[in-house]
């Protein structure tokens, strides 16, 4: 198998890998490779992302499974934004950051807040009702996939300490230990948004939750979503509206972060509403 | 991609999956050969494996247990009689296509 083949195997939804993973990687074994093979590869992986189809014993449980992993990885990838935003906006404040924007901004804050609380409900929820058994049955592998996340957040933390410690005696210019400590922090919380947004979902995999247990999940992360979707409307629209010399300066960050959210809203809607239609079938 | 050198393309994979299960069930680089074989038309890894989880997903073949990584599949009666049918359809526009042909034919 080509490297390239290989990759585009590994770009399928993990959902597709669990089921067909390994019967398409014996054919892909079987076949000549060529790059039309991979490039039949890569739109299947793309298909498979956009139109999922779940199959085996209870593909309701794996499509409502697959709508929770979807969901959190987009918030985590999408949350973001409200923080960022509310950076290059107000630290300082701009010559167009008028009334209009900071009441934009507040309620960009609150949807924040509330799909925190709407996430670690949820979680909350998986942890009692799945994890929390596994683990009383010493299945001590779950926890395996969490580990980047939780090392990383530990890392970050102090990493945190240290950067204020490190930017308080310098307040014009900061020092080069400061600005290699904070590229390091930066680089380090990507890695933590990442970890964080996929380990929960590897873990979700192997514990694989019964319907029961993921019915509220399900509805909780259709509200995720929304309010996701919500906070990526309201802190585009306060980029529109303020378009000052702040925002200016620091475009190209600002648009990744809005283009960021609004690819991760449009999937978490998606994805969620699959995951509460199949429910409704079952139902 | 399922893949053939004609102008005028009739290679839906669903049917040519289908209609290679139809002579007993296969895995996946069986059913590859046996399109190849009866049709011209190659089905790349990605397309089979497209169609494949839409079909067992709409009740028309079922998996069997595997042999190592290999998992043969086979058509159900709801598969056969889709198929059924669709040949029936094929075999009508053929036979009144032909036929309508002829005379101009040179």
């Amino acid at each position: 198998m080509t490297p390239a083949a290989r990759w585009a195997l590994a770009a399928y939804p993990p959902s597709f890998r669990e089921r067909y993973g390994e019967e398409l990687e014996a054919l892909v074994d079987d076949v000549t490779p060529s790059w039309r093979h991979t490039a039949g590869l890569v739109r299947g992986a793309a298909a498979a992302w956009l139109r999922p189809a779940f199959t085996g014993p209870d593909p309701t449980q794996r499509r409502m499974q697959a709508s929770l992993t979807t969901v959190w990885a987009a918030w985590c990838a999408g949350f973001m934004l409200a923080p960022a935003i509310d950076k290059a906006l107000l630290d300082p404040p701009g010559a167009h950051v008028d009334a209009t924007v900071r009441r934009l901004l507040d309620v960009t804050t609150a949807l924040w807040v509330a799909g925190w609380a709407i996430a670690l409900t949820g979680a909350a929820l998986v942890v009692a009702r799945a994890l929390v058994p596994a683990l009383r049955a010493r299945r001590w592998s779950v926890l395996r996939p969490l580990l980047p996340a939780l090392v990383l957040l530990v890392v970050e933390a102090v990493g945190l300490v240290v950067l204020a410690l490190a930017t308080r005696s310098h307040d014009s210019r900061p020092s080069t230990t400061a600005v290699v400590v904070g590229t390091a922090w930066i680089v380090g919380l990507l890695a933590l948004l990442v970890s964080s947004g996929l380990g929960p979902g590897a873990t979700i995999r192997q514990l694989r939750p019964d319907v029961t247990a993921l019915r509220l999940p399900t509805v909780l992360a259709a509200a995720l979503s929304l309010c996701l979707a919500a906070l990526t409307a309201t802190a585009s629209a306060a980029v529109v509206v303020a378009r000052d010399a702040t925002l200016a300066g620091a475009l190209a960050p600002v648009a990744a972060v809005v283009i960021v959210g609004v690819v991760a809203s449009v999937t978490a809607t998606v994805s969620s509403a699959r995951g509460v239609l199949a429910l409704r079938a079952r139902a | 991609m399922a893949r053939r050198s004609d102008e005028v393309a009739w290679s839906d994979p669903a049917l040519l999956i289908l209609g290679s299960l139809a002579s007993g069930p296969k895995h996946g680089y069986a059913i590859v050969q046996e399109v190849q074989a009866s049709t011209g038309v190659t089905l790349g890894p990605g397309t089979l494996y497209g169609a494949l989880p839409r079909l067992e997903q709409r009740g028309l073949v079922r998996p069997l247990p595997g042999e190592d990584r290999r998992r043969p599949y086979e058509l159900t009666a709801e598969g056969a009689r889709i198929l059924r049918a669709r040949l029936e359809a094929m075999q009508s526009f053929a036979a009144r296509g032909l036929a309508t042909l002829a005379p101009v034919t040179p």
